[in-house]
Parts: structure tokens; C-alpha cells; sequence
């Protein structure tokens, strides 16, 4: 049996031969379901143009307000980045913590890592293999880590739950967090890890 | 058609990059490196039952106070009272907003509880060799590892609340202890579901059938 010749299913373990796909093709395990490989055509590209938009709408995403509140003729604001101040200078600083981490810091690092990765593969000169391989290893370690979608699904709550509160603003950070999200599903959807190594793999034979 | 079997043949996939490498000449439990990536080579988990009991105890103590102490307070004109997390979702019905409430319920509630059943039911099928389907046993631990990170959601509001309700005597919302606690716990399921071996399910299956290969 040639070990590069197969192909192993993640969940249950089952050995297969590894099939040739088509552009856009999956193939599943036919025991459990799951996703073996899957062939992205053209996803150095996507990968590259879709992190380099989400790092684009990334900073004004975290610097400009968000919601601001207004009652009885006062406001207070939230951005990104004062959530997260307020509850560590309530000395609530592990949760502070979790919330830069998963908010602010992972999807920064996400999406460059995403963003160096394409550009690596694109421009095989750029980075030593060694940086490139870390690289990659790390981006799969944090992704999971990374919750704007959830950090949405937030904004949407506060804003309604406030609704009755006073008047509630949505402020200019808004469309430019929707832009990261939208950028950074879309980054996920065309970057596939094992697909990066493969791609590595391949390229690496007239290096 | 006959299945082959990994880790029947010493071939470890790798956890993170995918290439399958040959484990022949290595002790079953010793550990390696990818030859493509570098990072850690297992056959199985090491110690993955025990390793995730662990971690499922830890979350459902944490659970307690998670529930018990209150995870924020809302202070209108100095007259203020502590919700948990049942309580603000409680609140929320009062106040109407069914669909958000059930949004609150599902991500702080429904999902905690639904992580802690899911995986010691799994864990306990995989310790006494349970006859479960599994494919659905998959499905389950799938639908936990996809379901986790929505646990956040709770702990995002409140990051919000407590800026965007910071008016002084008219409205603040303050943090509780409580909230800590929560945070914990979705730390600690999501570890959990990262030390869980779904592949032991299946080997639970390879096991029965060689088994009653034998037998017959």
C-alpha cells in the first residue's frame, strides 16, 4: 500500500484511495459522511483577495463606534475595543481577555495569516518553507477561536434588547464590521488547511 | 467490500494537515512528529476518555456558580436587581421579546447542557462498549463541535451592554460574577471537544465486528 497513494478519513478512520477530483469536487467518506478532500479552483486567489479585504475593513471595524445609546438627552457608545476596557477596568479581566481574544485579536491574526499564506503560495520566493509550514499550523490552531459571527449575532441582541431603553444609533463601525464578516466567511470558505498543504506539497518538487 | 482500518495498518493521519504516515517501527503509544507539518502524531488521542471526563467535570461544576450568581445587573435611576442567566431570559419573556429570549436560552442554556449530556453519553457508550449507531453517534459529535462557539454569544451582549449602558445615575448595566464563571465553562467545553477522539467511536464498531467474526 502506498501511503501517498491514500487518503484517511478523519472521523472514523477508514483508509481509502485517494480519488482524482474534479475543479470544485468534494469527496466524502462513504462509512460516516465526512469531508475527505476537495478540490478549490482558484483559491490562492480568493484566499488573498478576500483576507486582504477583511484586513482592509478590519481597522475602521474595531476603532469606530458601533451602537451608541441615547436617553433623556445622554449617550454612551460602544466600539469594539471599549467593551473590552470597561470590563477589565472592572476587574472582570479573564472575560475581558476571552473577549479580546475572540473578538479582536484571533480574527486579526486569521486574516493575515490567511492573507501571508496565499501570498507564499502565490509567490513561492517569498518566505522560507519552514515560516510558511508554521504558518499554516498555526492559522488551523486559532481559526476556531476567531467569533465575529457570533460577535454579530450580539450587536443584533443588544440593539434590540435596547430598543426599548431609549434611542439607539447604529454608528459608522457598523457596515464595517458586516464587510469583515462577510470577508472573513467568505476567506474561510475558499482556505482549506490540508488543501493549503497539499498545493504546498506540489509546488515544492521544482523548488 | 472489506474496510480497512487505519490503525489497524499503523497509519496515523495527522490532526491538522491531513497526511496520512506510516506508524510501523514506532510503539503504539508513543507519539511522533508529521514529516509534513511537524505537529503532534497519535494514533488515537492519548488518554482521551479520561482527558475529556476530566474536562466535562470541570465544566459542569463550573456550571453551578455559572447559574447561581448573577451575570449582570442593569442600574436605573440607583434602583438596580441582579439577573442570572435564567433570570434575564426570563425578564426577556416578560418584556415580550420572545424570539431573542429563545435566542439567549438556546446559546446559554440549551447549548451548555446539551455539550455536557451529548459527550458524557458518548464517552459512556465508548467505556462500555454501548451498541450505538454510529453514524448518528458522529452526527452528534459534530453537531457539539459546531455548536460550541456559539456559547460566546452571552458574554459578547454583555460586553456590549456594559458600554453602551453607561449613563451614569439614569442607566448602567454592571457585570456579575456570574459571568466569569460562564465564560469558563465555554472555555472548558471547547477544550473538551478538542481532547474527544470521535475515531474511538468507530473503533467501537470495528471491535464488534471482529468480534463476532471470531464467533462464528
Amino acid at each position: 500500500m502506498m501511503i501517498n497513494r491514500i487518503c484517511v478519513c478523519p472521523d472514523c478512520d477508514l483508509v481509502f484511495e485517494r480519488p482524482a477530483l474534479a475543479n470544485g469536487q468534494a469527496a466524502e467518506c462513504g462509512r460516516c459522511g465526512a469531508r475527505l478532500c476537495q478540490s478549490k479552483p482558484h483559491f490562492v486567489d480568493k484566499t488573498l483577495a478576500f483576507s486582504l479585504a477583511g484586513l482592509l475593513f478590519y481597522i475602521p471595524a474595531n476603532t469606530l463606534p458601533v451602537l451608541t445609546l441615547l436617553i433623556l438627552g445622554m449617550d454612551s457608545t460602544n466600539s469594539m475595543m471599549n467593551g473590552v476596557q470597561q470590563l477589565f477596568s472592572d476587574g472582570y479581566w479573564w472575560m475581558s481577555f476571552l473577549v479580546l481574544l475572540c473578538s479582536v485579536v484571533v480574527p486579526l491574526i486569521d486574516l493575515s495569516l490567511m492573507f501571508f499564506i496565499a501570498l507564499g503560495l502565490k509567490m513561492p520566493r517569498l518566505f522560507p518553507r519552514a515560516y510558511l509550514i508554521k504558518m499554516m499550523c498555526w492559522q488551523h490552531r486559532l481559526k476556531e477561536w476567531g467569533m465575529t459571527e457570533v460577535y454579530m449575532l450580539g450587536i443584533l441582541v443588544a440593539y434590540i434588547k435596547m430598543i426599548s431603553m431609549g434611542k439607539i444609533l447604529i454608528g459608522a463601525g457598523l457596515p464595517f464590521f458586516v464587510g469583515m464578516l462577510v470577508s472573513v466567511m467568505l476567506a474561510h470558505l475558499s482556505y482549506d488547511t490540508e488543501y493549503a498543504f497539499d498545493y504546498l506539497d506540489e509546488q515544492g518538487s521544482y523548488d | 467490500m472489506t474496510e480497512i482500518i487505519a490503525k489497524n495498518q499503523l497509519i496515523a493521519r495527522c490532526h491538522l494537515c491531513g497526511k496520512p504516515s506510516s506508524f510501523v517501527g514506532i510503539p503504539i503509544n508513543y507519539s511522533a512528529s508529521c514529516p509534513r507539518c511537524g505537529s503532534h502524531l497519535e494514533l488515537r488521542i492519548r488518554d482521551s476518555v479520561s482527558k475529556t471526563w476530566a474536562l466535562l467535570i470541570t465544566a459542569a461544576i463550573l456550571m453551578i456558580p455559572a447559574n447561581v450568581y448573577p451575570v449582570m445587573t442593569v442600574i436605573s435611576f440607583g434602583r438596580g436587581s441582579p439577573d442570572t442567566i435564567m433570570s434575564g431570559v426570563t425578564l426577556l419573556i416578560h418584556h415580550g421579546m420572545y424570539p431573542i429570549a429563545a435566542l439567549v436560552f438556546m446559546a446559554s442554556i440549551l447549548v451548555p447542557v446539551f455539550k455536557l449530556v451529548g459527550f458524557s453519553v458518548l464517552l459512556l457508550a465508548i467505556q462500555y462498549k454501548w451498541r450505538i449507531n454510529h453514524r448518528q453517534a458522529t452526527i452528534v459529535y459534530r453537531f457539539i463541535h459546531f455548536i460550541g462557539r456559539w456559547s460566546m454569544l452571552d458574554l459578547f451582549i454583555i460586553s456590549i451592554l456594559v458600554t453602551l449602558v453607561s449613563l451614569g445615575k439614569v442607566a448602567t448595566i454592571e457585570t456579575g460574577a456570574g459571568a466569569t464563571a460562564f465564560a469558563s465553562v465555554v472555555v472548558v467545553t471547547m477544550l473538551a471537544a478538542h481532547t474527544f477522539d470521535q475515531r474511538l467511536i468507530w473503533d467501537l464498531l470495528n471491535e464488534q465486528t471482529s468480534e463476532s467474526g471470531e464467533g462464528s
